[in-house]
């Protein structure tokens, strides 16, 4: 039968005569697409019963019924979950329950002072303007044309280490949700931040975070 | 020891001959930890920078301070074809008048052997176009695919305005061109009343020598 062709008559008819209790329809979007859905009926006795007639009329109607939330945005990933389909006799039409998760990612930027030593300040106080990277690699950008020396390469490497194993470990308050794997990244702008009496930077970090919303 | 030049690292060894390349060769020494070599060190040559540095960004900033004049100097190449375009156009000078001016476009091709450029004898014959920017007077070379052009052009020769062209590539069909009208990289091409979307192709040498109307 042509999938355009099946009326809400002829639904609710076969409904009845397939002895359909309730169907469920699990669906995942996101990205600005859909992702294939799959109507699974259900007899009085949670038996799963075959009916190609009203597989092809939901997967028209019920985007028609429905609101779904394809596309992502800010902090918004997608949604997935379950719609529950009934008949309502009364009205010779069906009822649609949806029951979501909505799945986030939220990126949050933190502030933290990092201490240097005497031989990283001297270094970043001549010849750093800012350093940037992420939870695997640091990146220098120098003030200008400059020779580093075999112990500043030294201390830069060390330094390398230390700022990596600080920004995997550093604690980001007010999160809420689970930290994305390798999400970390960081930035110091060394000319502006870099305190003298103190020998500190500034570092910012930032990290995503995942969380879900059901409703 | 490295020598961080435009904020990219380099061996110490390379990094000095760069910022001699850069500095000059009669110029102070920038960092008194190299001074007292200083007017020992050789600037790096061009075969050097395309030979040493695997690096792109390496390679970028030496031939950014080789210059196209040392390149030039450097590597003997061969003059295969030159051409000069005569055109008058309107300028609007400083006070904001237009005037009408006369000049001369000269466009030079020239032949490199591999072995000249790279050392490589087992290379093929490299080919460059050179001209001038006309409102700068500034000197550029386009590296270009003489055998194509010779392909193009049904196995003739390969002039300097043929290889020009064919730095430029369009999807009007030839003969769907009203004027071609040039500001630097940027190529304006009218279309005719006869204009045809094709396939993406380069310019003719025809087409750059009767169609280029305006250049600034």
């Amino acid at each position: 039968m042509n999938p355009e062709k099946v009326g809400l008559e002829v639904a609710v008819q076969c409904w009845k005569d397939v002895k359909i209790n309730h169907c469920i329809m699990d669906f995942s979007c996101g990205g600005d697409e859909m992702q294939d859905v799959d109507f699974v009926f259900y007899g009085e006795n949670e038996n799963v019963l075959p009916s190609d007639t009203l597989n092809d009329f939901f997967k028209h109607e019920v985007f028609e019924k429905v609101d779904f939330y394809v596309n992502s945005g800010d902090e918004y990933i997608g949604e997935f979950g379950t719609v529950r389909i009934e008949l309502n006799e009364e009205q010779a039409d069906f009822d649609y329950t949806k029951s979501t998760t909505s799945e986030h990612s939220e990126r949050i930027t933190e502030s933290f002072i990092y201490q240097l030593t005497d031989e990283e300040f001297n270094i970043f106080r001549d010849k750093i303007e800012d350093i940037n990277g992420e939870g695997r690699s640091v990146n220098f950008n120098y003030k200008s044309d400059c020779i580093i020396s075999d112990d500043e390469i030294s201390i830069l490497e060390k330094f390398e280490g230390k700022i990596i194993h600080f920004i995997n470990n550093a604690i980001i308050k007010n999160e809420h949700g689970d930290p994305e794997e390798e999400s970390e990244n960081f930035e110091c702008d060394v000319e502006d931040t870099l305190n003298t009496a103190e020998k500190t930077i500034e570092i910012l970090v930032s990290r995503s975070f995942y969380y879900t919303v059901s409703e | 020891m490295k020598i961080i030049v435009n904020n990219v690292e380099f061996p110490f060894n390379e990094g000095c001959k760069l910022l001699k390349l850069k500095h000059g060769s009669s110029s102070v020494c920038p960092f008194k930890e190299i001074e007292e070599f200083w007017n020992d060190i050789e600037p790096l040559t061009f075969r050097e920078i395309i030979t040493i540095f695997k690096n792109v960004e390496q390679r970028r900033i030496g031939l950014l301070y080789l210059g196209l004049e040392n390149l030039s100097k450097e590597i003997k190449s061969t003059l295969v074809s030159s051409e000069t375009i005569s055109k008058k156009t309107t300028w609007t000078n400083k006070e904001g008048i237009v005037k009408s001016v006369h000049f001369d476009d000269k466009y030079e091709l020239y032949s490199v052997s591999g072995e000249e450029l790279l050392g490589d004898p087992s290379l093929t014959t490299f080919h460059y176009v050179k001209f001038k920017d006309t409102s700068t007077v500034r000197e550029y070379l386009l590296w270009i695919d003489y055998y194509h052009i010779y392909r193009l052009k049904n196995y003739q020769d390969v002039t300097a305005i043929d290889a020009i062209a064919w730095t430029i590539q369009t999807n009007l069909r030839e003969g769907g061109i009203e004027k071609i009208i040039r500001q630097g990289d940027c190529i304006l091409l009218m279309k005719n009343k006869n204009s045809h979307i094709g396939a993406v192709r380069h310019l003719t040498g025809n087409e750059y020598r009767s169609l280029l109307v305006l250049e600034s």
